[in-house]
């Protein structure tokens, strides 16, 4: 199996984790967030929902200019599963076809002329366009618990929601 | 290079992440939770310093019983970075000589007899020792913001730090 297989599969599964979370963002707390250097809700939702796309887009080109990280908010959260759809889909299309040497090959970010960091496409990938992307899901789930939305099962069991309760205990309450 | 060497080169690259977030916890508000249903400050940063050494001893196993998740709390946050740190070199003694073989094969947890998740050793490694470590830091980086804790340099810049930022954007005020 070429290593991108492994890496998109990766995605998709954990895409299904994420459906399951934006799915949740209330339409009515768009702008809310936890503190005043935060970004609000609507910007994290948008910002998970468009990640994978995005960056194995800009990963799948030999370098990419400084980003300038700016952070549009959904003005809408029923914009958020479709977002979330095509941004896989724009990941896949992106990648899908890459050999195991472009994904060794070193991928660059660049100041006009100037290296401001160099690593292996792979790295890139596995730290920007899936760790990264867990880290904002995690934050996620604080900004959820706080606004009272019962918070789906993530890796492990939720206050809300426990995938290894026994059947038995289940079916007790 | 072995599967298992990705995975714990991986591992001790996050590991300094992790340590610029931990190494801030507050000793003042170990017992802040942003809800009722939160984990406390403390929790929450002893479950990430523990999580690598913990799973990784775990996944060395053929098996293991349904996990009781309980979350202890240090008793001060001067415990955090040593307890990273002896998570670290656990991971790397109970995973380190795995081959790839023993990664692709799989590995169970029980309840009693009964099989209740079984997936090759390396998708769980992946799955919760990793991903599941990163979700957890980026929970923690929301708590830190709402306690006015500068949020350290992530996967990008925080509103606090920006490692992408020009060096004479830098030095000026």
């Amino acid at each position: 199996m070429a290593i991108i297989d492994g890496m998109l599969q990766e995605l998709e599964q954990e895409a299904q984790t994420t459906r399951r979370v934006l799915e949740r963002v209330p339409q009515a707390h768009l702008t809310w967030k936890p503190h005043e250097k935060s970004m609000s809700l609507g910007q994290l939702a948008l910002h998970i929902a468009t990640v994978p796309g995005n960056v194995a887009q800009m990963i799948a080109q030999p370098s990419m200019q400084r980003p300038a990280f700016v952070q549009p908010a959904a003005t809408q959260a029923s914009e958020l599963l479709p977002a979330l759809e095509n941004t896989v889909k724009q990941a896949r299309a992106a990648l899908g076809s890459m050999d195991d040497a472009a994904l060794m090959a070193t991928w660059k970010v660049l100041d006009g002329d100037r290296e401001i960091m160099a690593m292996p496409r792979i790295a890139a990938l596995r730290a920007i366009m899936l760790n990264h992307w867990y880290h904002h899901r995690g934050q996620m789930s604080v900004y959820l618990r706080q606004l009272n939305v019962p918070v789906p099962s993530i890796y492990g069991p939720s206050a809300d929601e426990n995938p290894f309760a026994q059947p038995a205990a289940t079916a007790a309450r | 290079m072995p599967l298992v060497e990705t995975l714990l080169q991986e591992l001790e690259q996050e590991a300094q992440t992790t340590r610029r977030v931990l190494e801030r916890v507050p000793e003042a508000h170990l017992g802040w939770k942003p809800h009722a249903k939160s984990m406390t400050l403390g929790q929450l940063a002893m479950h990430i310093a523990i999580v690598p050494g913990g799973v990784a001893e775990a996944a060395a196993q053929p098996s293991m019983q349904r996990p009781l998740f309980p979350q202890p709390s240090p008793s001060s946050a001067s415990e955090l970075l040593p307890m990273l740190d002896d998570s670290v070199k656990r991971a790397r003694k109970a995973l380190e000589g795995l081959d790839d073989s023993a990664m692709a094969a799989t590995w169970r947890i029980l309840d009693g007899e009964r099989e209740i998740l079984a997936m090759p050793r390396i998708a769980f490694l992946r799955s919760v020792m990793l991903n599941h470590w990163y979700h957890h830091r980026g929970q923690l980086s929301v708590y830190l913001r709402q306690l006015n804790v500068p949020v350290p340099s992530i996967y990008g810049p925080s509103a606090d730090e920006n490692p992408f930022v020009q060096p004479a954007a830098a030095a000026a005020p």
